[in-house]
C-alpha cells in the first residue's frame, strides 16, 4: 500500500517512502519488504524512554523509516548491504541500514531516521543445532531469548540468561549491546558465553569471527563486534555456552543497615571464590519497592505509601493519588532529601540483599552454606528464604510498572553504570547527587563481580509538560553520566550506548576512540550502517 | 463495550515494553512487529485518540490477532486484549473502515449456516432431533464442517455411558456467533444471540462441541442482554462426571494433549479432558506451553480465514514439539484445532478427544 495515512506531530510525510521501496523491490525481489503505515509507527524507535517522552506529547513516530525488510538468511543480508553500498556510491538520497531484533532497546540504538531501511532480522530465528555433549547451541540472532531458553529447557540445557527483557529482546540485540542477565555472576554477560558469530559486514563480507571452542590466538574477533550496536555489521548467528538446567536453587535474603555495608559483604563473597547466580543489594528505597513488587495494583500507590511511611488505607481515590504523585515529583530534590531522612523508618531490616544459588545439588548447598557463613560475618541480619524466594517469583514485574507511571504523568528510565569497589560509593553517591534534582531515584546493586559491581540506578520524574519534560530528562542523563565518569564509572553497563550516550564516549573510551572509528571506517566504508549509535556517523 | 471504554488498557499497552510479545501467535508467525499485542493496542488507542487516521489500511492489524488470550496471561495488569481488538474492529466496522477481506461477510456467515444447517440434518438421524428433550447438544459450525465424524462419536460415547436423554438441537443456527464477535459485527451478534437464547432457554442444560460457543453463551450473550437460563456445558465438561463409566476396549500407548484457547485459558477446563483422555491413552505428553499458557493452533479470531498463510505458520510452531518426539498423535477437544493442526501435522494424527474414546470403546 502507499500509504497515505495522516499522522499528527510527524514530520516526515509518509507518501515519500515509496520510491524506496520501488528501488528494493526492482533490486532485491525475493526480500520481503513493507511500508506499510503500521510498520513504519512500530519500527520507528525502539523503548529509549526519551522516544516514550515524546510519545505522551503524541509524536510517536516523528521519524518513520522509508520502509522495513525482513531478510531470511545471511545471504540476504548481504545483498542488502551491497545494495545500500552501491546507493551510497552513486550520491543522492543516502541509505542507511538500521538492524532490528525486538525493538526494546533503552538508549535509541534502533531509531529510525528519514529514509531509513530498517532490518528486521526476525525472520532469521532458528536453533541451529544443540550440542549437548560440548555444552553448546548454535542460534540465529532473530530468535526471542524466551524462545532460545525455552527451546534449551526441552534438552535440559539453560543458556543462564535471563534479562528482564527476555520476552521482548533477540538474541542479536543482546550481542550487539553487551547485555547482562540477573543471573550474570554465576554465568557471566552475553561476551562471555558466546564463542563465535556469523557477522555481515558494511562491505558486504560475511565473517565467522571465531571458533567454536573459545580461547584461539590473536585477537578475539568475536569481542570485537560484541557492543558494536550494528555500527560495524549484522550479527547473524552465534554460538554459545550453555548450561546443565540447573537441578538445584537456593534463595535467600540479608538486611545490611547501610548500603555500603551491603557492598562490602558482596565484595567479601565474590573474591572468597564464590559464585551465586543472584545477588542484587537493594539501596533504602529501593528495598522498600523491592518487596512490595508483587502487589498489583498502583505503583503510584506504591511510591507514594513508601514516602509516607507506608501509612495505608487512606481512602484515597486513584486520581488524588495521581495528583499526588504529581504534586511530589514536581520536587524531586526535596522529594529525594525527605526520603533519605525516612529511609531508616521506612525499611526496618534496612537493605535487603537477595542472594540466590544454582546448579548441581551438592554444589549449590555447600556453595550457599558458605556464603551465609560469609554474609554473616558480614554483619548481615539472615531474613530467611521468603524474601529471596519473592524477588525470584517477581523477577519480571518491575518492568511492568513503566507504563503505570507513564500514564500516571511521570517518566521512569534507568541508568547502570559499573566500578571496582574502591570506586563504588563515590560512583552511587554522585549520581545519585546528580540525579536527584530532576527525578526521584532510588538503586540496587547487581552484576558483581570480584573486582567490581554494577549499580542500576531507577529514576521517576514528573512528565505533566512534555515539552519541558524531555529537556529535563536531557539534562538528567547528562548531569548523571558526568557525575559517572568523575567517579571513575563506567557509562553504561549491559544497556549499550545508542544516541543517548554517545556523547560520554570520549569521557569512556579515551583515545581508543579512534581505533573504534577506523574499524568503522574499514567494515563500513560508506556508512550506511546504523550511524549515531557508539558516536559514531 | 464500547471502543472507548478500553482507554486504560489501550494507554497501558502503549507505554509498555512489549512484556507479552514472545507468547503472540500471529506475531511470532509474522515476525512483524506492528502485529504483537502492545503495537496493535498501541495502534488502536492513536486512532481512539484521532492521532491516526482510521482507515483500512491503519485497520488491518486489528485483525491480525487469534483472540487466543495468551498474552493477558503474561500481563500484571490484566490487560484483556482480545476484546478490545475486537471493540476496534467494530470500530472499523462502524466507521466503514474495515478491510475489504470483510465485506459482504454477514451474506457470507448466513450462506454458510444454511449450508451446514442442511449437512447437519444429511448427517444426523431425524431420532436424534427431539423436541421435548430437557438436554441439547448444539453442534457447532466448524464440527458439521470439517469434523463430521465427531458428531456421531459424541452421540456413541453418551450412549456407552447410558447418557440417551440428549437430543440434537433442531434450530436454526449452527454457531452460537463468535465470527460476528470477531468481526466487529456487534449489531448481527445482537441479533443472533437473542434469537438463539430465546430458543435454547426451552431447555434444562445444553451441551457444544465447540469451546468458544459455550464461552459466548456462558459470558457474553448475557451482556448482550440475551442470558440464556439454561446451564450451558462443553461436552468434556459434561461428559467428565461419566469419566469413570466409559469402558475401553483398547488404549493407544501415547498421545499430546492440546488445550483449546476457548476450553482451557476462557472457561478454565483443564483437568476433565486429560481425565477423559486419560481412559484411552496410556501417558498423555503435556506441551512445554500447556494449560493456562498453551498455545494457540492457529485458528481463532478470523485469522485462519483472512490470513491462511499465517495461520499454518502458527499451527506449524504448536506441532514442532510433537515432531521432535515419536509420539503419533495430538489430541485436542476442538474442531477448529483439529482442523488447523491437522493441516500442518504431517504424519502424526490430529484426533478429537469424542473420536478417540468413540474409537477405543
Amino acid at each position: 500500500m502507499a500509504g497515505s495515512v495522516r499522522i499528527l506531530q510527524m514530520t516526515a510525510p509518509l507518501t515519500s517512502a515509496d520510491s524506496r521501496l520501488a528501488e528494493l523491490r526492482d533490486a532485491l525481489p525475493d526480500l520481503r519488504v513493507s511500508n506499510h503505515v503500521t510498520d513504519r509507527i512500530a519500527y520507528a524507535r525502539d523503548l529509549w524512554p526519551g522516544g516514550q517522552i515524546e510519545k505522551l506529547a503524541g509524536k510517536h513516530a516523528p521519524e518513520p523509516p522509508a520502509c522495513v525488510v525482513w531478510p531470511k538468511d545471511s545471504a540476504q543480508v548481504v545483498e542488502l548491504v551491497q545494495w545500500a553500498k552501491a546507493k551510497a556510491g552513486v550520491g543522492g538520497d543516502p541509505v542507511v541500514l538500521v538492524p532490528f531484533g525486538a525493538g526494546s532497546g533503552v538508549c535509541g540504538g534502533t531509531m529510525a531516521g528519514a529514509g531509513s531501511v530498517i532490518v528486521d532480522l526476525k525472520e532469521m530465528d532458528s536453533v541451529v543445532r544443540i550440542e549437548p555433549h560440548n555444552n553448546l547451541v548454535r542460534a540465529q540472532s532473530g530468535i526471542i531469548g524466551w524462545h532460545l531458553e525455552d527451546r534449551l529447557n526441552m534438552e535440559g540445557l539453560t543458556l543462564g540468561h535471563f534479562p528482564s527483557s527476555l520476552m521482548c529482546s533477540t538474541l542479536g540485540g543482546y550481542l550487539a549491546t553487551r547485555s547482562a542477565g540477573q543471573c550474570s555472576s554465576l554465568y557471566g554477560k552475553i561476551e562471555d558465553m558466546a564463542t563465535t558469530m556469523e557477522v555481515v559486514t558494511g562491505t558486504g563480507e560475511v565473517l565467522e569471527t571465531g571458533r567454536d571452542m573459545g580461547g584461539g590466538v590473536g585477537p578475539s574477533w568475536t569481542q570485537l563486534f560484541i557492543g558494536s550496536e550494528g555500527a560495524l555489521g549484522f550479527i547473524t548467528a552465534a554460538t554459545l555456552k550453555v548450561h546443565p538446567a540447573p537441578a538445584h536453587r537456593m534463595m535467600r535474603g540479608y538486611g545490611f543497615g547501610r548500603v555500603s555495608a551491603g557492598c562490602e559483604a558482596i565484595r567479601r563473597l565474590m573474591q572468597a571464590g564464590l559464585r551465586p547466580a543472584v545477588v542484587r543489594l537493594y539501596d533504602e528505597f529501593d528495598t522498600v519497592m523491592a518487596r512490595s513488587s508483587a502487589e498489583k495494583g498502583s505503583e503510584a500507590d506504591t511510591l507514594l505509601d513508601a514516602i509516607s511511611g507506608r501509612v495505608k488505607g487512606s481512602g484515597a481515590m486513584p486520581w488524588l493519588k495521581r495528583k499526588a504523585l504529581q504534586m511530589v515529583l514536581t520536587r524531586p530534590d526535596v522529594t529525594n532529601r525527605l526520603i533519605e531522612e525516612l529511609a531508616p523508618r521506612i525499611s526496618a531490616d534496612g537493605c535487603l540483599l537477595v542472594v540466590g544459588w544454582e546448579g548441581d545439588k551438592r554444589l549449590t548447598e555447600v556453595q550457599a552454606r558458605l556464603g551465609h557463613d560469609e554474609l554473616m560475618r558480614s554483619g548481615g541480619k539472615d531474613l530467611g528464604e521468603e524474601p529471596g524466594w519473592h524477588w525470584f517469583k517477581n523477577r519480571y514485574a518491575v518492568s511492568y510498572k513503566q507504563s503505570k507511571l507513564f500514564t500516571s504523568g511521570a517518566f521512569v528510565d534507568t541508568m547502570e553504570v559499573a566500578a571496582t569497589w574502591d570506586r563504588l560509593m563515590d560512583l552511587y553517591e554522585g549520581v545519585r547527587k546528580a540525579i536527584a534534582p530532576f527525578a526521584f531515584v532510588m538503586a540496587h546493586f547487581s552484576h558483581a563481580y570480584p573486582e567490581g559491581c554494577s549499580i542500576y540506578f531507577s529514576f521517576v520524574g514528573p512528565a505533566t509538560d512534555p515539552g519541558q519534560t524531555r529537556q529535563q530528562y536531557d539534562r538528567l542523563w547528562r548531569r548523571g553520566l558526568t557525575a559517572a565518569t568523575r567517579a571513575g564509572g563506567t557509562i553504561s553497563h549491559h544497556h549499550g550506548v545508542g544516541r543517548s550516550k554517545a556523547h560520554f564516549m570520549t569521557e569512556e573510551h579515551g583515545n581508543s576512540l579512534r581505533l573504534l572509528q577506523t574499524l568503522k571506517a574499514t567494515f563500513d566504508p560508506a556508512s550506511i550502517l546504523n550511524p549515531g549509535v557508539l558516536g559514531l556517523s | 463495550m464500547s471502543f472507548d471504554e478500553y482507554e486504560k488498557a489501550l494507554e497501558l499497552c502503549t507505554y509498555c515494553p512489549k512484556l507479552c510479545r514472545h507468547t503472540c501467535p500471529v506475531g511470532n508467525a509474522e515476525r512483524r512487529e506492528s502485529v504483537i499485542p502492545q503495537a496493535k493496542m498501541a495502534m488502536a488507542n492513536l486512532v481512539r485518540k484521532g492521532q491516526v487516521e482510521l482507515t483500512p489500511e491503519t485497520a488491518s492489524v486489528f485483525y491480525h490477532c487469534n483472540g487466543c488470550g495468551l498474552c493477558g496471561e503474561y500481563c500484571e495488569h490484566d490487560v484483556d486484549v482480545t476484546p478490545a481488538l475486537f471493540a476496534a474492529r467494530a470500530e472499523a466496522v462502524n466507521k466503514g473502515m474495515d478491510p475489504p477481506s470483510m465485506k459482504q461477510f454477514t451474506d457470507r456467515f448466513y450462506a454458510r449456516n444454511d449450508s451446514l444447517l442442511h449437512e447437519l440434518h444429511h448427517t444426523i438421524e431425524e431420532r436424534f432431533f427431539v423436541e421435548e428433550a430437557q438436554v441439547a447438544y448444539f453442534p457447532s459450525c466448524d464440527t458439521i464442517e470439517h469434523s463430521p465424524r465427531v458428531l456421531h462419536d459424541t452421540l456413541k460415547v453418551l450412549e456407552s455411558v447410558g447418557v440417551d436423554y440428549v437430543a440434537l438441537h433442531d434450530g436454526e443456527y449452527v454457531c452460537a456467533g463468535y465470527p460476528f464477535w470477531a468481526a466487529g459485527l456487534m449489531s448481527e451478534l445482537s441479533f443472533l444471540a437473542k434469537e438463539i437464547a430465546s430458543k435454547l432457554s426451552n431447555y434444562k442444560k445444553i451441551i457444544c462441541d465447540c469451546p468458544a460457543c459455550v464461552w459466548m453463551m456462558r459470558f457474553l450473550y448475557p451482556q448482550l442482554g440475551a442470558p440464556i437460563s439454561a446451564e450451558v456445558l462443553h461436552v468434556v465438561e459434561f461428559m467428565d462426571n461419566y469419566a469413570p463409566r466409559i469402558q475401553v476396549s483398547s488404549t493407544v500407548p501415547e498421545a499430546f494433549y492440546h488445550d483449546p484457547c476457548y476450553l482451557g485459558r476462557w472457561l478454565g477446563v483443564f483437568d476433565a479432558p486429560r481425565r477423559l483422555m486419560g481412559r484411552a491413552v496410556r501417558e498423555i505428553h503435556e506441551f512445554t506451553w500447556n494449560r493456562e499458557r498453551g498455545y494457540c493452533c492457529g485458528g481463532g479470531g478470523l485469522v485462519a480465514d483472512n490470513l491462511p498463510d499465517v495461520s499454518a505458520k502458527i499451527a506449524q510452531r504448536r506441532l514442532e514439539e510433537v515432531m521432535r518426539t515419536d509420539v503419533p498423535m495430538v489430541v485436542s477437544a476442538c474442531a477448529t484445532c483439529e482442523r488447523n493442526l491437522s493441516q500442518e501435522s504431517g504424519n502424526v494424527e490430529v484426533v478429537n478427544l469424542m473420536t478417540l474414546l468413540a474409537r477405543q470403546l
